[in-house]
């Protein structure tokens, strides 16, 4: 799909009802998402003209600074907050979860789309057992309580948590940090859903357990055929984990490519500069914190919301948004990327 | 790793918004309208509160009398601005007693150390477990019933919940690096106390202090309803609701217009309170 | 929480009932000390003669130090000695024996009222945070607090009562009406001798004083409902259980309302002693026979010792309460538990 011209996509026609288009349909296609909350002087946009597409048993990371609109958009996604307005399509499988009924859309949060969270230790509710939580991803689809039980306890040992049937009853304050994640990752995927977000899940973590918790994930994914969108501001995290990466910069992707090739030859000013702040083993040399601070969503800028931090910038990026457009094998939203492999690292 | 710090980016702009700040307006005003009254209310009385003319008893309210006259023939209006001080100015003295020596006693506590912390704050803890109505009729009636044994009463009954506050203020700014510097400087225990950890423990005591008149009138006034407080002939709110139950059927203003007042006054204090709270912690509201 | 650890939670909390049961008990010593004047003549009466007055002050050990006074006014409380009423000649713990059971009734029943009406109301205004219903809910409960009992009592005895008719205005059951009494609580006692007329005739004259009773506590109630699941509800488990798919209910009542358990309990505990305190005007108002109206005409006597005695039963019963209260936040929070553990390991 990545090829595609995307603008010529938002004007497309009814989905296809049935699967006889020749391309797999993707798990989930993202066009166009818009996210706005309502702010002191009319509402905020907090995600523009947003896409991305997640297919069966690919790893996709999404990457930003605070404040990109890159967590608004996992909640958008489940249509999780009241609050905001979203618009676009968020097609599952073809279905439109933004055109969905409240009870329909509840039917497919947990059993189609898992969301895992970035603190184990809010995330669990200190009053419940560990048991009664992750249960509770199986009871409200309906599902008996001692099937509910067993599926659960299953999970929890797939996920290495020892003795998991008697720790059932336990509280989250009698688990260490990494074993809460792993009762959040549960909870997400215990009813097999066909896609999970995990939101920052390591970013709580300290190094060793971050690792664990991102193997757990790569092993499920390759189990269940699940599709992933990892959210993450750790680019160092996404080199080993994810198939594709999707740069986010003031609620909107700025590129989008396969992993190899982004960190090879990164298009976009804001992704090779998110590059050159992660420390890496296979390079000397001084790591280059971007210059300035990320655009807040109340005053962002006109044109490229990324031109006053950008070394490339002219004229044209305060006046004009750049489109998105394939470039290599990615797609980059910038009027002057980064040419070739070997300029843009540095 | 980048250098930025992760927080969900969710806008919280909608929430710093002070709600109903009409109400809050008007509930100051009223506060310094009923202070007011406690201050002028027995000069503007339009008669004598205390004359009684059994000629004129149970009258309903009209030109003559705009609230309406008692059982004995006196002026429901000019006792009602007569009682305001009374109702008022006993509470504000009754809150004010036990927020002074709930201050001195955390003062002690603070300095005291761990042993002397411990057993004040006990005794609090015990005190503040006995029902203020009952310890105050304990006390009130120990004292003989008066308005003045009532608020005595009050303050006996009150101040622990002033020194449990104050502590835990003060406890916070005890730790503050500007008073580590005084202390580092040489400055002696109650001088620390004194100069800086007290000036600045305040704050939660004052917004405590205006919840708490609220609460106060109503208590005064119960006291001086059973009898334990301000006794007859004298005029003071909960006493003059007293006086009018028996013709609540037939000349219901006697209790009315008394007990509407003290409502009126709870409620100014309470909304009050709540304000300057929700301003110092946006996040207790009400809470 | 492991046996030897409740076993070590319970001895520290028993202890910690006795040194508050004597906190008490000094307390209420020292109140005696303070009266002013001669302290025999105040427990005589003031109608007592000289000579009844030196017999009161033999008894009492008026000529003794302070510290045996006190000694010997420990030893007659552990004798269950009260003291005595100088207007029933009676001891004041036999009066309240007789007496307490009506009271317990009343505030029992304000307190399921209280309970009913608030914790729903503060339940919705959380819900519902920040609009209009929550600003509604809020102004209800600083309305309610605001209310003096005692005209909230004549007023609701007059309109409701006397003018509509609806429930007797006074005592605690009609004239002729008498069922053998067992247990002193006239609901149960009826129930026991299996009369439903009896029953009803109870709580028609109850449950109108039992609901002014209520009306100003119900402010503290929804207050504490309504704070501490706004704070519950804005935790990530709330965003992880919608995730799940759960529905609104499920997560207003599983991850709000659950979480507020201990806070209510707590609230709940203060309560039974404030009821009792609201208790003295409200049944003074509706003619009631109880502790409270005992206070009244004692408090009008001057009768002490009487008041004195009944500061203390108070204090006793509320001590009493709080364990209670302790035991079934125990049970009922995790948290407290954990805390409890490190207390009591530390």
């Amino acid at each position: 799909m990545k090829g595609l011209d995307i603008v010529s996509l938002n004007v497309e026609v009814p989905v296809p009802a049935t699967g006889e288009d020749l391309a797999p349909r993707p798990l989930l296609e993202v066009r166009d998402l818009t996210v706005s909350y309502p702010g002191i002087g009319g509402p905020v946009e907090i995600v523009s003209g947003f896409d991305l597409t997640v297919a069966r048993g690919e790893r996709v990371a999404l990457v930003g600074e605070s404040g990109s609109g890159k967590s608004v958009t996992a909640r958008a996604l489940l249509r999780l907050d009241h609050r905001a307005s979203v618009s676009g399509r968020v097609l599952l499988d073809g279905t439109d979860l933004l055109a969905l009924g409240d009870a329909e859309m509840r039917a497919r949060r947990g059993s189609r789309i898992g969301l895992m969270l970035q603190d184990p230790m809010t995330t669990l509710n200190p009053v419940r057992t560990i048991g009664s939580q992750v249960m509770e991803s199986l009871r409200v689809h309906g599902i008996g309580r001692a099937e509910a039980r067993r599926r659960s306890v299953e999970t929890l040992d797939k996920l290495g948590i020892p003795d998991a049937a008697r720790r059932m009853r336990a509280y989250p304050h009698e688990f260490s940090g990494g074993m809460r994640q792993r009762v959040c990752l549960a909870m997400a995927i215990v009813a097999h859903p066909d896609l999970l977000i995990a939101d920052e899940p390591t970013t709580a973590l300290d190094v060793r357990v971050q690792e664990q918790v991102l193997s757990l994930i790569d092993s499920l994914v390759a189990e269940l055929g699940m599709g992933v969108v990892l959210i993450t501001h750790d680019l160092g995290l996404v080199a080993g984990f994810a198939d594709r990466v999707a740069v986010m910069y003031a609620g909107r992707g700025v590129e989008t490519g396969p992993v190899s090739e982004l960190y090879r030859t990164p298009r976009h000013p804001y992704t090779s500069g998110l590059l050159a702040s992660v420390p890496r083993v296979d390079r000397d040399g001084a790591l280059a914190p971007i210059a300035g601070s990320p655009a807040q969503p109340t005053s962002r800028p006109g044109g490229c919301a990324f031109h006053p931090r950008c070394a490339r910038a002219e004229a044209d990026c305060t006046r004009d948004r750049p489109e998105v457009r394939p470039i290599g094998g990615a797609d980059v939203a910038c009027h002057h990327p980064l040419a070739m492999a070997g300029e843009g690292a540095r | 790793m980048t250098t930025v710090a992760t927080t969900h980016a969710v806008p919280r702009v909608r929430r710093t918004r002070r709600r109903l700040p009409w109400l809050d307006r008007i509930a100051y005003g009223t506060v310094v309208l009923l202070l007011g009254l406690a201050i002028l209310g027995p000069l503007l009385t339009p008669h004598d509160p205390y004359a009684v003319d059994l000629g004129q008893a149970l009258q309903a309210p009209s030109g003559g009398h705009l609230l309406g006259t008692d059982g004995l023939g006196r002026d429901v209006l000019s006792r009602a601005l007569a009682g305001a001080r009374s109702s008022i100015l006993g509470a504000l003295l009754a809150v004010a007693g036990a927020a002074a020596i709930g201050i001195l006693v955390a003062c002690v506590a603070t300095i005291g150390g761990r042993w002397v912390d411990d057993v004040v704050m006990r005794f609090c803890d015990i005190t503040l477990s006995l029902p203020v109505m009952v310890m105050a009729l304990g006390v009130a009636v120990a004292l003989g019933p008066s308005l003045r044994s009532a608020v005595i009463a009050m303050v006996v009954a009150w101040w622990p919940g002033f020194a449990r506050i104050a502590r835990a203020e003060m406890r916070t700014v005890i730790t503050s690096p500007y008073v580590e510097a005084a202390r580092v400087l040489g400055a002696s225990r109650w001088r620390v106390m004194l100069r800086h950890v007290l000036p600045n423990s305040l704050d939660g005591v004052y917004v405590q202090a205006t919840l708490e008149i609220g609460g106060a009138t109503l208590i005064m006034a119960g006291l001086s309803f059973v009898g334990a407080g301000a006794q007859p002939p004298s005029a003071e709110w909960g006493a003059m609701v007293e006086t009018g139950a028996r013709y609540l059927t037939s000349a219901w203003w006697i209790s009315v217009v008394p007990g509407l007042l003290i409502t009126l006054t709870a409620l100014a204090f309470a909304i009050s309170g709540d304000s300057l709270r929700t301003r110092n912690h946006p996040d207790a509201a009400l809470t | 929480m492991e046996k030897s650890l409740l076993a070590r939670y319970l001895a520290r909390r028993l202890a910690l009932l006795a040194t508050t049961l004597w906190g008490v008990v000094t307390i209420v010593f020292l109140l005696i000390k303070a009266i002013p004047g001669d302290e025999a003549q105040a427990a005589a009466g003031v109608t007592a003669t000289p000579e009844q007055v030196e017999v009161v002050r033999q008894r009492l050990g008026l000529d003794e130090s302070v510290l045996h006074q006190y000694v010997s006014y420990l030893g007659r409380l552990l004798h269950g000695d009260l003291g005595t009423s100088i207007f029933t000649f009676q001891p004041v713990l036999g009066d309240l024996q007789q007496l307490i059971p009506y009271t317990m009734e009343l505030v029992g029943l304000a307190m399921v009222i209280n309970l009913t009406c608030g914790v729903p109301l503060g339940v919705w205004a959380a819900a519902r945070h920040r609009t209009r219903t929550d600003n509604a809910v809020r102004l209800t409960a600083i309305f309610c607090g605001a209310l003096p009992t005692f005209w909230l009592a004549m007023i609701a005895q007059t309109t409701i009562g006397r003018q509509l008719g609806a429930v007797p205005i006074s005592g605690v059951s009609t004239l002729g009406v008498e069922v053998p009494r067992r247990t002193g609580f006239l609901t149960v006692d009826s129930l026991l001798a299996g009369d439903l007329a009896a029953f009803s005739d109870a709580l028609a004259h109850l449950v109108l004083p039992a609901a002014v009773l209520a009306i100003p506590f119900m402010s503290f109630v929804i207050r504490v409902v309504r704070g501490s699941m706004v704070t519950a509800l804005e935790a990530d488990h709330v965003t992880a259980a919608r995730a799940k798919g759960a529905r609104e209910r499920t997560v207003l009542l599983q991850h709000g309302l659950r979480n507020s358990v201990a806070p209510v309990t707590t609230l709940i505990g203060l309560q039974v002693g404030w009821m009792m305190g609201g208790a003295v005007m409200v049944e003074t108002v509706f003619s009631r026979p109880g502790f409270g109206s005992y206070l009244t005409q004692a408090v009008a006597q001057k009768d002490t010792f009487a008041v004195i005695g009944m500061v203390l039963v108070v204090g006793v019963i509320v001590t009493f309460v709080g364990l209670v209260v302790d035991l079934v936040q125990l049970a009922a929070d995790p948290r407290v538990r954990l805390l409890e553990t490190r207390r009591a390991t530390a």
